[in-house]
């Protein structure tokens, strides 16, 4: 008798879970790929993925982190992706990061004076070390949980092809990250930086940003409030290139359109004089 | 004090005759495993984030093993009747508790060795360098740690009927000071009135166990943990034990058992 | 320095204790005296329930006494009171001349509980050895002592396996075993027979025969008659918690001119009836 029940249950879970299965497929299937993370955690998965980038910042300060209870981590501590927007490849700390970080207050009491023993309370840097790799792995799995969050795709490139020199993973990371997101100028800009710097073929890399040009300013017509500094930086990009290879009419228009996004106008408009005095000498 | 080393001879006996240590350790050491075997970017140099999993996991297993094993101690003495031939011995009630308190501690110090030994083995063969202190210091606060967790657990055992609420209760509150522990001070000088002067006499009153939980220090190579700080967070690990230890004596002295 | 003269004292008369009870030889060696015990009552309403009610017992060395009564009179509770698992509302009582609320107090007794018990993880072997440290029994004599009562009870063959294994007659001997393995001068056996099959009721019977041959006090509850008749010097009927009748078999029978058990039920009885 109970076995027989429990075989009626089971055939009848079964039919039911034959049923729901293709249904479920089909509402997941805007996601390209589900892999067994993403199935298991459901929506909350964005929420690790922000967690997880989170923690790769973490780990670029050698485990130094502000819970929520600290004061905020100002700009200039919280640098990890800020260093890649801003193209900076100098990672040196300034000199009084030797120091508590700001986020830790002064403590209240002996129990937190104490407590400050058992966790990482001094800055490092992971770069400082040519440990930039160690980020990696949360990166990646913040991209797993969240395919359409563009920053850990173009962080890890940064570092990939940077220290680590490994341009073909920061390529194929790369453009797995356009698959997700065809329309991010964010990482037609890294990948435009891969082709300049790391393979040398500055064509190609003028496509890349070219493209990714364009897209911005189709987010920017669309009233989608990209960021102008980013878009200052493919031009800046494709300024350098042009002024490598020396096209003086592309390297000026370029320079114009960097002058309309720019904070720093008087910079660039002198620099627009400079092409502008090239072009007139006769012997170019 | 010998009455209480037989008794922790029994604990320790029963222990590695469950199946649960084994379960965990399994567990951890697979989940570890494909962790580490998965390819990131082709580099296999990285090994900070699978220290982290390793720990997180030793962590999580030890503090189920320490609050399982020491929430059933009395009750199950009491529910298999096994508590009245041995009170019918000359054993003293505060000799029991003592002697459950170190059988557990001693056991889940050895479920500890055996993990961070795991934990070694995985984190030397990646790196290639054995800071052993390190590693001792982060073991040795980790065992004081569950100290504190055995000995408010069995506690607890005394003062909740029921073993499986016993140890929901004691996990909430054990996670909760590891999460918060530290910050009710900054969160209580937000709140004005009672309920912050509350949350600050909540604050002093605890034990801090998050003091105990130096992962991120191991993580990421940081330099050795002062041993005067060591020292005197052992100290005060103990001390709680201490208090918590009488507190479940003076419940446990005057109980009647009868079933 | 103060603490530790103090200690230093308990410890002379903690000493001074363990050679009394080891040494003299009290001639009275259980007596209870007014026993009152309360328990807070299972049902609704009703306030507390006195489980025993001014009991008053004294036995001596080398007796077999029988503590008779129906179920619920009372027995068990009065032998919690002796191991210290209960405590009485009022009188007193002590085994050895030592207040049963000292635990050294138990240093001579053997004790088996009313129903069967065991540690899932050991085997008889184990327990009886931890039991025997407890005892601060020495190594070599305590494996003696594990291979004779083991002997004695009839387990030698199943000694190695867990206790969980053990039918209901094996799991009484070993729970016999392990109230031997101080080789006690009293024994305080809780219903030893109820609950077996003849032949283990048998065995038990010996047991207790042989123990009083070899000159040791048994105090034990049963309400089971014929069996009582037998082994026992003295009985004490209990009814509702108070002791009803108290004295040698024969003498009671030439009392009352009739069996044990009609002078139980009349008892019994007589009570229902008022
Ligand atoms: N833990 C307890 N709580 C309340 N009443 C109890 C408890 N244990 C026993 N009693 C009551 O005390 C009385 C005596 O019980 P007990 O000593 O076990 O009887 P006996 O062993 O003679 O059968 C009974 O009426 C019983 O219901
Ligand atoms: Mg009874």
């Amino acid at each position: 008798m109970i076995r027989l029940v429990i075989v009626l249950l089971l055939s009848g879970c079964f039919t039911v879970a034959t049923r729901l299965v293709p249904y479920f497929e089909q509402r997941n299937n805007q996601d390209s790929a589900p892999s067994v993370i993403t199935a298991l955690l459901g929506d909350s998965r964005r929420m690790f993925a922000t967690h997880f980038f989170e923690k790769a910042d973490a780990y670029f300060h050698g485990g130094l982190a502000p819970s929520i209870f600290d004061a905020p981590m100002k700009e200039e501590e919280s640098h990890m992706t800020e260093e890649v927007h801003a193209g900076t490849t100098n990672a040196v700390a300034p000199a009084q990061e030797e120091e508590i970080p700001a986020f830790l207050q002064h403590p209240q009491d002996w129990i937190e004076k104490f407590g400050r023993n058992f966790f990482p309370v001094t800055h490092e840097h992971l770069s400082d070390i040519g440990k930039e790799e160690e980020i990696l792995p949360w990166l990646k799995l913040a991209t797993e949980l969240d395919p359409q969050r563009v920053a850990p795709y173009v962080t890890a490139a940064y570092w990939l092809r940077n220290s680590m020199k490994k341009p073909d993973e920061a390529e194929a990371f790369l453009r797995q990250g356009l698959r997700n997101n065809p329309d991010s100028f964010e990482i037609l800009l890294e990948l435009g930086r891969i082709y300049r710097d790391n393979r040398k073929e500055p064509l190609v890399a003028e496509n890349i940003l070219q493209l990714a040009l364009q897209k911005w300013h189709k987010r920017d017509a669309a009233g989608g409030k990209p960021e102008e500094l980013v878009c200052e930086e493919i031009l800046g990009e494709l300024v350098r290139l042009e002024k490598q290879q020396g096209d003086l009419k592309q390297w000026l228009y370029y320079l114009e359109e960097m002058k309309k996004v720019s904070p720093s106008k008087d910079e660039i408009g002198k620099q627009i004089q400079e092409v502008k005095a090239k072009i007139g000498t006769p012997n170019n | 004090m010998r009455n209480a080393f037989a008794l922790s001879g029994v604990v320790i006996k029963e222990m590695y005759r469950r199946k649960d240590f084994y379960v965990l350790f399994v567990l951890t050491v697979l989940i570890t495993l494909v962790m580490g075997s998965i390819n990131i970017f082709g580099d296999n140099q990285i090994v900070r984030y699978l220290k982290e999993i390793c720990l997180l996991l030793i962590w999580i297993s030890a503090l189920i093993i320490a609050v399982t094993t020491t929430a059933r101690q009395i009750p199950a003495e009491r529910e298999s009747r096994t508590i009245f031939p041995l009170l019918a011995k000359p054993v003293s009630r505060a000799e029991l508790v003592a002697g459950k308190f170190l059988g557990c501690w001693l056991a889940s110090g050895a479920c500890l060795l055996v993990f961070y030994l795991f934990f070694g083995v995985l984190s030397g063969t990646r790196e290639h360098s054995w800071p052993v202190l390190n590693y001792f210091q982060a073991l040795w606060l980790h065992w004081i740690f569950l100290a504190v967790v055995i000995a408010a657990v069995l506690l607890g055992s005394v003062v909740f009927a029921a073993p499986s609420s016993n140890a929901t209760i004691c996990l909430v509150v054990i996670i909760g000071i590891l999460f918060l522990g530290g910050h009710l001070n900054r969160v209580a000088t937000n709140i004005p009135g009672a309920p912050g002067t509350i949350l600050s006499v909540i604050y002093f009153t605890i034990p801090h166990l998050e003091w105990y939980d130096v992962r991120d220090l191991i993580t990421h190579d940081r330099p050795l943990i002062n041993w005067v700080a060591c020292g005197l967070a052992t100290l005060y690990g103990l001390g709680y034990s201490t208090i918590l230890l009488i507190l479940g004596w003076a419940v446990f002295r005057r109980k009647t058992l009868t079933l | 320095m103060k603490a530790k003269v103090k200690a230093g004292a308990l410890r002379s008369s903690l000493a001074q204790t363990r050679r009394r009870i080891y040494f003299t030889n009290v001639n009275t060696v259980l007596e209870i005296t007014d026993l009152s015990v309360e328990y807070p009552s299972r049902e609704k309403g009703v306030g507390k329930k006195l489980a025993v009610n001014g009991l008053n017992l004294k036995i001596q060395a080398g007796e077999v006494f029988g503590f008779l009564g129906p179920n619920g009179a009372g027995k068990t509770t009065t032998m919690n009171v002796l191991l210290g698992f209960v405590n009485a509302k009022s009188g007193s009582a002590s085994i050895f001349g030592v207040d049963v609320r000292q635990p050294i107090a138990r240093q001579r007794i053997g004790y088996l509980p009313e129903l069967t018990y065991y540690y899932k993880f050991l085997n008889t072997e184990e327990l009886l050895r931890f039991y025997g440290t407890i005892f601060r029994i020495p190594g070599p004599e305590l494996e003696r002592r594990i291979d004779s009562v083991l002997k004695l009870v009839g387990l030698e063959h199943a000694r190695k396996r867990l206790i969980k294994t053990y039918s209901k007659g094996m799991q009484q001997r070993a729970g016999l075993a392990q109230a031997l393995i101080n080789n006690p001068d009293l024994l305080i056996l809780d219903e030893p027979t109820s609950g077996l099959d003849p032949v283990g009721r048998m065995k038990v019977r010996e047991i207790i025969e042989r123990l009083k041959g070899e000159g040791k006090t048994v105090f034990f509850s049963s309400h089971e008659l014929g069996e009582v008749e037998t082994v026992c010097d003295r009985v004490g009927i209990l009814n509702q918690g108070q002791l009803k009748v108290e004295g040698r078999v024969e003498d009671l029978v030439k009392q009352y001119q009739c069996h044990l058990e009609q002078i139980f039920l009349k008892i019994i009885g007589y009570e229902a009836a008022s």
